[in-house]
């Protein structure tokens, strides 16, 4: 009885999580029924938050810190970058679980959801949210230096650090040495909070010494997630060879140090935490030797998961170099990845355009930054000169297509790379040698033995005289002859195999041809009149902003009113209501369908909605980071688009922000100034008041299927945001690009 | 507030310039206004005088209130910045009387005829001012035209005209027995002066303020500068005839210009409501 009990205990354990397939690994998304957390809008959460026992606040600091910590944090919520019901958030909570085991009630008061990024980060709120990064994550050992983490933010809920921080700021953001008294005061606070993790670490039973370690997490957490060296011969196949000259020779040291100066910092360094650490940890008895108490497994898939985040986020961050070497990190455990296969492709056509566009630095630390085994990368990438960059991101991509030839995504990215290399002028298929690098050199080695070892009378004077000049110039222009053979240019003979292949040929020649013609057209223009070619460019420039739009997506706007102090939460909130109303009135009198994607109408639309306003929001700034209006790259999320595309029927997404900002221009001195010329008094104060309205209405329509911003514009307006006003503009805009181009 | 990062960054790589303006698409607006003015600085500058208003039949010292008119207008929008247009001003005002006439005595029994001058107490006449001014619309803040704050500049043709009407006078001299009753008649034949033309140089803050698909509320503050040219050096003409004793007042034409001139020029600013109508 005893034993079919435990079984099906495992069973029921195993069942409760599903193991993830990191083959073919898709991002994380939200699971399960949409927390309140999610659905409830903002107004709504400060004013049920309003209590009488809040740290001694008076009635207005408390509707100020109210509306701080719920604008700030539903900002983190609806980032894109926020999930909940994950594997993460689940094993996260059922570590929490653990270590509250004897204070369920705290532990129902709690939830957690994970952020997709890779700042290192976690933090609690005092709503009972505890936040943590896939960053962190990715860099656990064990589950027990996780625990001590949640235990830590868990502290700060039940301390009400956050209330305290904020009290304390109230009253004393004036003293002359703020800064320091912050950094005493916070620092007490994170020892409070370690200190109490300590306690419930203990009580879960993980072991002393891993909560010890996880202070080394911490230091070295701005560093990729493992450090393995990566060998030379990393991009090196049957057919592409890069020489070793072209990697550091030196290795590049850790920097960290424990006992850095902290005096600014609302940390203690880490000597410090250690230091105190200790002394709790000597304060209990029975220490547990656990480092897994909840799930060993599960820890490790989670941390997976984690770093399979971590090169997402790379991705989208442009951070391709640190990309690159923690697929090469992940590829040791999974080398069938197809996600990782992915993963690279799009690093490798994010760097190619990065190089394009001059900015290579984005994706690649400077030399001053090089730290640890991920410099290799890092330096190897800074010496690629712009064509050896091409031919081997070329090299790449076409072998992973060359493995996973019936992939959607994978072919959408082959063909953007073959499109990029089409529109650049250096890129000639016959510029590069039918031969591998070691074929050239075999035969430059043996012609140059035969050289050395034959009679140079009989053997070398006879064909060198019946070459001219020219013939000899041709030769060295050459790539497939010996005479061309440069170790430099190592790069001409990585893809021998690709140039001399008729299906890449014949896809090359399409896109090449299609360069042609746009070359072409744009060389009849230049041939025209000056008027009629200004005549033309104004038809393109307006025909740029006609999309033919019919049915859009409409994601919730977003309005931002500033007043002295800031922003103005509560007004901003209202605005964008009005302009909601404003966009569906619009849209009616133009006859554009929209369909909405609202974070304040998620409990409606529940987690799918949720994860499509995710995709979408991570679109956009995928492509603010590519910063590429061309079709350079592809959406890291293409498969879940597609989804979106499918659901709504449309490809077009619509993106509003309105800023406003009511800055009245009135100055005593102005007005005293105002003495010498009465007349003029009345006009200062009309513009004082009047002309002290400052509005930007930006709009941005995206392409699902492009992975394109189709459309950005910024209307600017100098009156307040009022319904007439929004309905115009947004009439205006749905009428652009609704309107089809002539 | 990641969100604003990122839409702000993408606006500022301007991928797309919008053709796009007007409002609701509509780019063309005909605009009436009322206005009005406190003339304080006509008052200021014509304070050595003694002005005189009427009051019921009698004239009393002070100055009218109020100058006020309305004006239409048509523009139409090139940009979101930039607009174009016609406007019509017409304006009533009031304008102080000349204080002072010239006297001929005719002498009945052969002797000296002579010019004498004399005081006059003459209520403030009233001018009407027509201005045809194109006109340019613009702001440097803002893309929205045709509502919102813009900044108006014109250049236009004015007529100025002394309306004629009965005004209430009193004429007195210490030497020649004159009418010092109060008349209520034609003193000057005003229709007979010509219309004192000028140029108007006006700028104006306007703020329109949406209230329908088509309908605005019009508001603001404008500055003009009125010029009027010089006139004709000699103007002078005998306008009544004292029946009694055979003898004429004459008045000199230049001065009631020079007086229009005066009032025009200091009329430099008034404030504006009205209407816009957009199609």
């Amino acid at each position: 009885m005893k034993f079919t009990l435990t079984l099906l205990f495992a069973v029921v354990s195993t069942l409760s999580w599903s193991q993830v397939d990191f083959n073919n690994y898709t991002t994380l998304i939200a699971q399960g029924k949409i927390p309140a957390d999610f659905s409830t809008q903002t107004k709504q959460k400060v004013a049920d938050d309003i209590r009488t026992d809040r740290e001694g606040l008076s009635k207005s600091e408390e509707a100020k810190f109210l509306e701080m910590i719920h604008y700030g944090i539903d900002n983190v919520l609806h980032s894109g970058l926020c999930v909940y019901g994950d594997p993460i958030s689940t094993y996260v909570s059922d570590i929490a679980k653990k270590l509250l085991k004897d204070e369920p009630e705290l532990f129902n008061k709690l939830r957690f959801y994970t952020i997709k990024s890779n700042v290192p980060n976690a933090f609690s709120t005092d709503q009972g949210i505890v936040f943590i990064t896939t960053g962190l994550v990715s860099q656990f050992a064990n589950e027990a230096q996780l625990a001590f983490v949640i235990g830590h933010e868990i502290s700060h809920y039940t301390k009400n650090h956050v209330v305290q921080t904020f009290d304390w700021n109230l009253k004393n953001h004036n003293h002359h040495d703020y800064i320091d008294q912050m950094s005493t005061y916070s620092k007490d606070k994170e020892f409070e909070a370690d200190v109490v993790a300590v306690e419930l670490c203990h009580k879960a039973g993980y072991s002393d010494n891993e909560i010890y370690n996880s202070f080394d997490v911490l230091m070295y957490s701005y560093l990729p997630f493992d450090e393995i060296e990566m060998p030379f011969s990393y991009f090196n196949t049957d057919y592409f060879y890069a020489p070793e000259l072209y990697f550091p020779t030196k290795k590049y040291e850790i920097k960290a140090e424990e006992d850095y100066d902290d005096t600014q910092s609302t940390h203690p360094n880490v000597r410090r935490r250690k230091d105190t650490v200790n002394v709790a940890l000597s304060n209990f008895d029975n220490w547990g030797d656990a480092s897994f108490v909840v799930d060993k497994a599960r820890f490790f898939e989670v941390r997976n998961c984690a770093r399979f985040e971590s090169v997402r986020s790379d991705v989208l961050e442009g951070n391709y170099a640190d990309a690159l070497y923690s697929i090469f990190i992940l590829e040791k455990e999974f080398p069938s990845s197809i996600y990782l296969s992915k993963m690279k492709a799009h690093s490798w056509l994010g760097l190619t355009n990065f190089k394009d566009n001059n900015r290579i630095s984005n994706a690649i630390q400077s030399t001053s930054q090089l730290e640890g085994e991920s410099a290799t990368i890092h330096f190897f990438l800074k010496k690629l000169t712009r064509p050896a960059m091409t031919t081997l991101a070329l090299r790449q991509i076409y072998d992973i297509k060359q493995l996973y030839p019936q992939d959607t995504e994978i072919s959408m990215l082959y063909a953007k790379m073959l499109s990029n290399l089409a529109w650049k002028e250096s890129f000639k298929p016959k510029d590069y040698s039918s031969k591998t690098f070691h074929e050239a050199a075999n035969d430059y080695i043996a012609k140059q033995d035969s050289i050395n070892a034959a009679d140079t009378n009989s053997v070398v004077e006879e064909p060198v005289k019946k070459q001219t000049k020219y013939d000899r110039i041709k030769k060295k222009k050459d790539p497939n002859t010996i005479e061309s053979f440069d170790t430099t240019k190592y790069y001409l003979y990585g893809i021998s195999d690709i140039v001399t292949n008729n299906e890449f040929l014949d896809s090359y020649t399409i896109e090449e041809q299609k360069f042609k013609d746009a070359e072409a057209e744009e060389e009849a223009i230049n041939q025209l009149s000056y008027r009629d070619q200004a005549k033309i460019r104004k038809q393109q420039q307006i025909n740029e902003s006609k999309l033919g739009v019919n049915e859009i997506v409409v994601v919730e706007p977003t309005v931002i009113s500033y007043n002295r102090h800031g922003v103005n939460n509560v007004k901003s909130e209202e605005l964008e209501q009005d302009l909601e109303e404003a966009i569906g009135y619009a849209s009616d009198l133009v006859g554009t369908s929209t369909y909405n994607i609202n974070k304040r109408e998620m409990e409606a639309g529940g987690t799918d909605a949720f994860n499509e306003r995710n995709t979408i929001m991570t679109l956009l700034q995928q492509i603010i980071v590519a910063d590429d209006n061309d079709e350079g790259v592809l959406p890291v999320d293409y498969l879940l688009l597609q989804d979106v595309k499918n659901h709504y029927g449309t490809d077009n997404i619509l993106f509003t922000l309105v800023e406003h900002q009511y800055q009245p221009r009135l100055t005593p001195g102005g007005v005293f100034g105002m003495v010498f010329l009465p007349p003029v008094l009345p006009l200062y104060l009309i513009r004082g008041f009047f002309a002290a309205n400052h509005t930007e209405i930006t709009f941005i329509v995206l392409n699902t299927e492009k992975g394109t911003a189709e459309y950005a514009n910024t209307l600017y307006q100098n009156s307040p945001v009022k319904k007439w006003n929004l309905r115009s503009q947004m009439y205006n805009i749905l009428n652009e690009i609704h309107s089809k181009p002539q | 507030m990641k969100i604003i990062l990122i839409i702000s960054a993408l606006c500022l790589s301007g991928l797309a310039n919008s053709q796009t303006f007007g409002y609701f698409g509509k780019k063309n607006s005909l605009s009436i206004n009322g206005n009005g003015s406190i003339p304080i600085i006509y008052w200021y500058t014509k304070r050595e005088y003694t002005n005189y208003k009427r009051s019921g039949n009698t004239l009393s010292q002070g100055n009218d209130a109020f100058d006020y008119g309305m004006n239409i207008a048509y523009t139409h929008c090139f940009s979101g910045s930039f607009a174009l247009g016609f406007e019509y001003d017409l304006l009533f005002g009031n304008v102080k009387a000349p204080q002072s006439g010239t006297y001929f005595v005719y002498d009945a029994n052969g002797g000296y005829d002579y010019y004498a001058y004399f005081d006059m107490k003459h209520e403030q006449l009233s001018i009407r001012t027509n201005v045809f001014m194109p006109k340019i619309e613009y702001t440097f803040t803002g893309s929205q035209l045709p509502f919102g704050i813009n900044n108006q500049l014109g250049i236009g043709y004015s007529t100025t005209k002394v309306l004629e009407k009965d005004y209430l006078y009193k004429v007195s001299n210490n030497d020649i027995a004159a009418d010092s009753n109060l008349v209520s008649n034609k003193m000057i034949e005003y229709d007979e002066l010509n219309a004192i033309k000028g140029i108007t140089i006006m700028y104006a803050f306007n703020i329109r303020t949406p209230l329908s698909r088509s309908l605005m509320i019009n508001y603001g503050i404008r500055y003009t500068l009125n010029l009027t040219f010089s006139p004709e050096s000699t103007l002078g003409l005998s306008t009544l005839n004292d029946n009694q004793s055979n003898s004429k007042y004459y008045t000199n034409y230049n001065e009631i210009k020079n007086l229009v001139g005066g009032k025009r020029i200091s009329s430099i600013m008034n404030l504006n409501l009205g209407l816009t109508y957009v199609f």
